[in-house]
């Protein structure tokens, strides 16, 4: 695929996330991965790694219990 | 690899969640903020008017889900949800009424609510949350919870057996049964869409895990491993008689719609009575 045009921008309100890793687990894409960094309430948080991979399926922003997704069509 | 950065953008749900009560207080990993997300995009999708709506909801982790909800929300006593439901929709018919409760708010402390209400076919959507077991209160057995299994007030296993909820509220007169996983999140939406769309009782029920309590109690890893275990032993099934959609959290939990029929509204059949008592039939003395 294209490398230089990206499919969607993906927000994450990284604050509000409980570090569940649902969005890890059920992404197709290996778009997320987990860091030894800690969000503001303590939890450890999945983070974007590789958003040029993101194909917009969106199954993260579905799946997240917080409503802490949002995968923004490019 | 860069963190993504706190963003400031409006998210396609805000406008119908209290954003100032959120982040929500449920687990990490519970499946109530899943099926908020559905919710929220069921009622998104059928246009639904938010000043029309009204959430109901007793006691339970289950029963904070309305507090999250921007539209008018009635947080009543344990068990007893429906009968503040039935009265308001009667009251105000114009109202989308939804009811949302657990296993045990629902099927123990309010079961004969459940079940006379659906007998009535009074029109409201109820959504059962079912995590096997009262989580809110640390993991006490309830009606769902599976034989055998580890709760705090059965350390040695459940002796009892389980109700099948899908099969209760089918033989109580439900019109629209189906169950869904926490998983299922775009059919559990459409559920739900269909569901509110129904003029008499539909029941919605949600198989959720339970991380902090249940899935603790009986060793059933984090949230990730449980709901690839809800995953695993799922199948979608729609129309096998209620009395055989299989409830096994161990082994086989069958999905899908298992009722969809129609019959007159309870408020449909008062309406009926009312004309009758004011044009009465002549008697044929």
């Amino acid at each position: 695929m294209d490398g230089e045009r990206r499919l969607a921008r993906i927000h994450v309100r990284r604050d509000e996330c409980k570090g569940c890793r649902f969005c890890l687990d059920i992404c197709p894409k290996q778009v997320y991965e987990m860091t030894d960094r800690y969000n503001v309430r303590g939890y450890r948080v999945p983070e974007v790694c590789d958003e040029a991979a993101c194909v917009a399926c969106r199954r993260c922003e579905t799946i997240c219990p917080e409503l802490a997704i949002y995968i923004e069509p490019a | 690899m860069s963190p993504v950065e706190p963003t400031e953008i409006e998210f396609p749900l805000d406008e119908l969640v209290r954003r100032d009560r959120l982040p929500h207080l449920w687990c990490q990993g519970c499946g109530l903020g899943i099926l908020l997300g559905a919710f929220l995009r069921a009622v998104q999708a059928a246009q639904i008017d938010m000043d029309k709506l009204a959430l109901v909801s007793g006691i339970g982790c289950s029963g904070r889900l309305p507090g999250y909800v921007n539209c008018d929300t009635f947080h009543v006593t344990h068990g007893r949800a429906i009968p503040f439901a039935t009265g308001l929709k009667l009251a105000n018919p114009e109202l989308k009424v939804v009811v949302v409760g657990g296993d045990g708010d629902l099927f123990a402390i309010g079961l004969s609510h459940f079940m006379h209400a659906a007998r009535r076919n009074v029109e409201m959507l109820v959504v059962c949350v079912n995590n096997l077991n009262y989580g809110m209160t640390g993991g006490q057995l309830g009606p769902t919870t599976p034989l055998d299994a580890v709760t705090q007030t059965t350390p040695w296993g459940n002796p009892e057996m389980p109700f099948n909820l899908v099969e209760l509220a089918a033989m109580s007169g439900a019109v629209y049964v189906a169950r869904w996983t926490v998983s299922y999140v775009q059919h559990l939406s459409a559920a739900l869409q269909r569901g509110m769309a129904r003029q008499g009782f539909a029941f919605v029920e949600v198989v959720s895990p339970c991380p902090t309590m249940y899935g603790r109690l009986n060793w059933e890893g984090d949230a990730v491993e449980m709901l690839a275990a809800l995953e695993r032993v799922s199948r979608i099934s729609h129309g096998v008689p209620p009395a055989e959609a299989t409830f096994d959290p161990e082994r086989r939990i069958l999905c899908g719609e298992f009722v969809d029929v129609e019959r007159p509204s309870f408020a449909a059949r008062l309406r009926h009575l009312g004309e009758a008592a004011f044009h009465p039939e002549p008697c044929l003395l």
